[in-house]
């Protein structure tokens, strides 16, 4: 664990340096790049806390049924929790096992009980806080905030598919996702200029008025979704120009096939936690935003890379031939990106 | 050498391409401007000449619940096409169509029935086949105008947007979003050939005038691609700047100037298709979030439809300013410009 904290730290000083660098040589800052890990985690922490908030509400939603409720509390253990588990530990060993039991706990329950999801609740936003304390400054706390916007299970994303199949669950987690975007932006506003501001509070009101809260009987209108979209990226483009930064994962494919090659590399180097944790994020980052692109200049090898992610999410055991797998493949997505 | 003589480049677009023949021919006075709109499940009509909105042309009873998208103007200019579909994108629907309107009646006199959302279409220069990408199953159509069979689809990534057939007919390119590719068909033989990438969420493409380049809008990545149509090889990549979102696309006749809509930035770019560089950044009196953008026949007038402000921007060329603002009903979305025939 030390052993592979010592590195981080290193590569962390060395970025911050490296960020400040390329601002003040006018260069674009690339956050993504320099700290996939730490972004992604408290990505995790904020999807985690919306769902948990989500399941908070469902009280007040009549067509919360025990399925979705159940699945909304899995999804926060098997596809949020790994995203930021190690990095946890590390930061507060006893937050994460406090926090592992509590959303253990609540999935066990089918997300229901209100004194669970409360403890959940809570210990999450302490994460959430523990978290985003740790992040290398405001382009990589935007990049955060760009995630819960528009990446994936992001506002836009849940919310689109919540419009589309009229789940009033999922847009209670969208509008959770908007509560901490506020909060993401607040952090950050002290970066913009003032047409950045009004551009932003613009777009984040425009959110506030088609995302209904939890408590709410609206129903959207037909095309919400892609209007929250178009209102996400104006804020996630706006703060790029405050910041001058790149604040989305995909801006530079090849760039981004990297970053998961070298992941999947550390994932595959040790068998421990925060190994289990570059992969769980390397898996997010080639899901979400590699591979749809992969899967048409390189079909054979996107299926390679995608089935030996979910080998290596499952295997408690041998991992070579999986990792092999991997890292070629990847290797060739990357070529076929121009990497 | 041929972007150094627009004159030569322009006779030599208009004899390779009928749209251009008959359209480039048009005065101002005999046109009509048409603007989809998305959440009003209608066609906004404006004179050309006067501004005045003169019809609104129903595409669906259900507002709200169908929408008109991308449109295209036919070879003669004669015919207005749109892309029609519903908010429920999983599912074929007959809503899901292919829309004819005559110019001069403002009526629809064809209807297609097309696979699942489909987005945006465009003719081939004979006017005899009609492709659309179908957002949903990740493909683009072409469908045969006189019969309005499907000829095939083709697997061209994921949500794909922006289609156009090239000036000589030979091939057509239609962007997907997702993918952040172009993918490229061959027209004649039926077949995909190759997938370039390009920018980050690319939305809309155009060729020049002359058909050797393409341009290729990046919502997300603030670019446009420039792409050799020979080399099938992006040869360029402009930048409009991070908080830049460009979607719709217009070039002018002579191919000297690419127009791009910014989307959420409420502003127009104009570039010099000579350096690949933008001279100007129209944002004064701009509705907002303009996406879909369309020249006059005689190209002295731009058109922008803003879909927030539920408005048309005008923009007079000489000056690249705002000279006016209309209403055009409901979530603008497309614009495009149909001509009268002769003494209409």
């Amino acid at each position: 664990m030390w052993a592979r904290a010592r590195p981080a730290t290193v590569r962390l000083a060395l970025s911050t340096t490296l960020a400040v660098s390329a601002a003040a040589a006018g260069a674009q800052a690339v956050p993504f790049r320099d700290t996939p890990v730490a972004i992604t985690a408290a990505f995790g922490t904020e999807r985690t806390l919306a769902r948990v908030t989500a399941l908070g509400s469902a009280a007040g939603i009549p067509a919360a049924d025990a399925q979705s409720l159940t699945e909304v509390a899995a999804a926060a253990v098997a596809d949020d929790l790994p995203l930021f588990r190690a990095s946890l530990e590390r930061k507060d060993a006893a937050l994460a096992g406090a926090l592992v039991r509590a959303l253990a706990s609540l999935q066990a329950a089918g997300g229901v009980q209100a004194a669970r999801v409360a403890r959940a609740e809570t210990l999450t936003r302490r994460a959430a806080d523990a978290l985003e304390a740790g992040l290398p400054g405001d382009a990589a706390r935007a990049t955060v905030l760009g995630l819960v916007l528009t990446g994936p299970d992001g506002l836009s994303d849940t919310f689109g598919a919540a419009v589309d199949d009229g789940d009033r669950l999922g847009m209670a987690t969208a509008w959770a996702l908007l509560q901490r975007s506020h909060a993401l932006w607040r952090q950050l506003q002290g970066a913009a200029d003032e047409a950045q501001r009004q551009t932003v509070e613009s777009a984040l009101g425009r959110l506030d008025a088609l995302v209904p809260g939890p408590a709410s009987d609206r129903q959207p209108a037909p095309g919400s979704g892609d209007e929250s979209e178009n209102d996400a990226n104006q804020v996630v483009a706006t703060l790029g120009a405050a910041l001058h930064a790149s604040l989305t994962p995909d801006s530079d494919l090849a760039g981004l096939a990297a970053t998961v090659e070298g992941l999947a590399s550390g994932g595959c180097a040790a068998q421990d936690a925060a190994a289990s944790q570059q992969l769980a994020v390397g898996t997010l980052l080639y899901t979400g935003y590699l591979s749809p692109t992969a899967t048409m200049l390189a079909s054979e090898d996107d299926a390679a890379v995608q089935q030996a992610f979910a080998s290596l999410a499952r295997s408690s055991g041998s991992r070579s031939g999986d990792c092999a797998q991997l890292t070629d493949a990847l290797s060739r997505v990357r070529a076929a990106l121009g990497g | 050498m041929a972007r150094a003589l627009p004159a030569i480049v322009l006779l030599v677009g208009l004899v390779a391409s009928p749209t251009s023949l008959s359209f480039a021919q048009g005065s101002s006075s005999d046109f009509r401007i048409y603007v989809s709109d998305e959440y009003g499940a209608s066609i906004t009509v404006f004179d050309g000449k006067t501004l005045k909105q003169i019809d609104t042309i129903k595409v669906s009873d259900r507002p709200g619940e169908v929408r008109p998208r991308g449109m295209f103007v036919s070879p003669d200019g004669k015919t207005i096409w749109a892309a029609v579909s519903d908010f429920k994108p999983q599912l074929q629907t007959s809503a899901d169509a292919l829309m004819a309107i005559d110019v001069q009646t403002n009526k629809i006199v064809q209807r297609i029935s097309a696979g699942v959302n489909p987005e945006r279409l465009a003719l081939n220069p004979e006017g005899t086949r009609v492709w659309a990408s179908l957002e949903a199953s990740a493909e683009a159509g072409v469908y045969d105008v006189a019969t309005g069979k499907e000829i095939a689809t083709f697997q061209v990534g994921i949500e794909p947007e922006g289609v156009r057939v090239s000036p000589d007919g030979k091939w057509v390119y239609v962007t997907s979003e997702t993918s952040h590719t172009v993918a490229i068909i061959d027209a004649q033989n039926l077949k995909r050939v190759k997938f370039l990438l390009v920018g980050n969420r690319p939305r809309i493409v155009r060729f020049s005038p002359d058909g050797k380049l393409a341009y290729v809008s990046a919502e997300i990545g603030g670019t446009v691609s420039v792409i050799d149509v020979a080399k099938q090889q992006v040869v360029k990549t402009i930048s409009l700047g991070l908080d830049s979102r460009p979607v719709g696309m217009a070039v002018s006749r002579d191919g000297t100037r690419l127009y791009v809509a910014g989307g959420g930035t409420n502003a127009v770019y104009v570039i010099d298709t000579e350096t690949d560089k933008v001279i100007k950044t129209i944002t004064a009196k701009m509705g907002r979030r303009d996406w879909g953008i369309a020249l006059s026949p005689d190209g002295s007038t731009i058109y922008t439809a803003n879909g927030l402000s539920d408005s048309m921007s005008v923009i007079d060329v000489k000056c690249l300013c705002v000279v006016n603002n209309l209403p055009a009903g409901r979530g603008p979305n497309s614009v495009e410009v149909g001509r009268l025939p002769e003494g209409q």
